[in-house]
């Protein structure tokens, strides 16, 4: 064993088990953003079921349908009233209710933000009262 | 290298016992293969666990993506359940490949409302609808223009023919481009 072998070797291995440091702090921070978007994800999912429920299951006797321009409708105001009561959010994410631009239904957007408010996972899905069994003749 | 500056007759010590180093002649050079084998080792290491990160990470996103394919499916069958009402309800009562002859027996009808529509952008269409012979449900199958595509079963009153519910949506990966009959 030389000096300079000593000298070459040691050089590598701290630049080696720098850089290797520098990936396994990366994937392990990259693993834990994945692993917290897919918590948010299932919350996303979950909160998509219940009002997709919940609004089948008390729209009609909570007078939340009414007659519109294309027969029956659900109005977004009274229907955001009653989710936020009934299906509080976690923390982190945001839902809206909007209508249709065809009068077809409701739009509700679920959005899961990050700590600084930007957007992770956006989930928007249309709410026809008709599919939902609220608008029988 | 220190042996060769220091003369080992001043030492009275044999040579290969004086400040030789390393003492062993076989252990000359090792500590570079060594060196080289653990940087390697570290740099295999950290590239399976980079590999196995961005694996979660595609999967995770893939994931995402398929449930926004369902939500925008889910859509076109709640957009399908919306437009099938009224004069279109008689429609539900017969298979979308006699929507033609069938007009006639639901006047006022019009089997193109029922064929495709646009809804944020995304634009459906229908792939098949085939009512139960009881009337009580019937099997609807639609596809994005994408060619993403999938079925749902919907539950009908079978005396107004008004949709009661739809189920969940059963996505079927890709249609072929073909016009629905």
């Amino acid at each position: 064993m030389t000096l300079a072998e000593v000298l070459v070797s040691t050089l590598l291995l701290g630049i080696s088990s720098s850089a290797a440091l520098g990936v396994w702090s990366g994937s392990a921070q990259a693993l834990q953003r994945s692993g917290q978007q897919r918590q948010g994800a299932a919350q996303l999912e979950l909160m998509r079921l219940a009002s997709q429920r919940w609004i089948a299951d008390h729209a009609a006797r909570l007078d939340l349908v009414s007659a519109g321009p294309e027969g029956c409708h659900l109005d977004a105001g009274a229907v955001a009233a009653v989710t936020d009561q009934a299906l509080p959010l976690a923390q982190g994410v945001t839902r809206r209710w909007f209508e249709d631009q065809t009068h077809l239904g409701l739009w509700q957007e679920l959005t899961l933000l990050d700590d600084e408010g930007a957007v992770l996972i956006r989930r928007r899905q249309l709410f026809s009262p008709a599919a939902l069994g609220l608008c029988r003749p | 290298m220190l042996c060769a500056v220091v003369n080992p007759a001043m030492l009275s010590m044999p040579p290969r016992r004086c400040l030789r180093w390393p003492l062993n002649q076989r252990d000359k050079g090792f500590v570079l293969p060594v060196t080289l084998c653990a940087c390697l080792v570290l740099l295999l290491g950290s590239a399976s666990i980079h590999t196995l990160s961005l694996q979660t990470h595609l999967r995770h996103q893939a994931e995402l993506r398929r449930h926004q394919v369902a939500d925008q499916l889910r859509s076109a069958g709640h957009a399908f359940a919306a437009q099938a009402r009224g004069a279109q309800a008689c429609l539900l009562l017969w298979s979308s490949r006699d929507w033609g002859a069938s007009t006639a027996a639901c006047s006022g009808a019009d089997p193109e409302r029922l064929r495709g529509g646009s809804l944020d952008g995304q634009s459906w269409r229908l792939l098949s609808w085939q009512p139960s012979p009881g009337g009580e449900s019937g099997r609807l199958q639609l596809a994005l223009a994408d060619g993403r595509r999938a079925g749902f079963r919907l539950h009908l009153d079978p005396d107004s023919a008004a949709v009661l519910a739809v189920s969940e949506v059963q996505l079927q990966g890709l249609a072929d481009r073909e016009v629905a009959s």
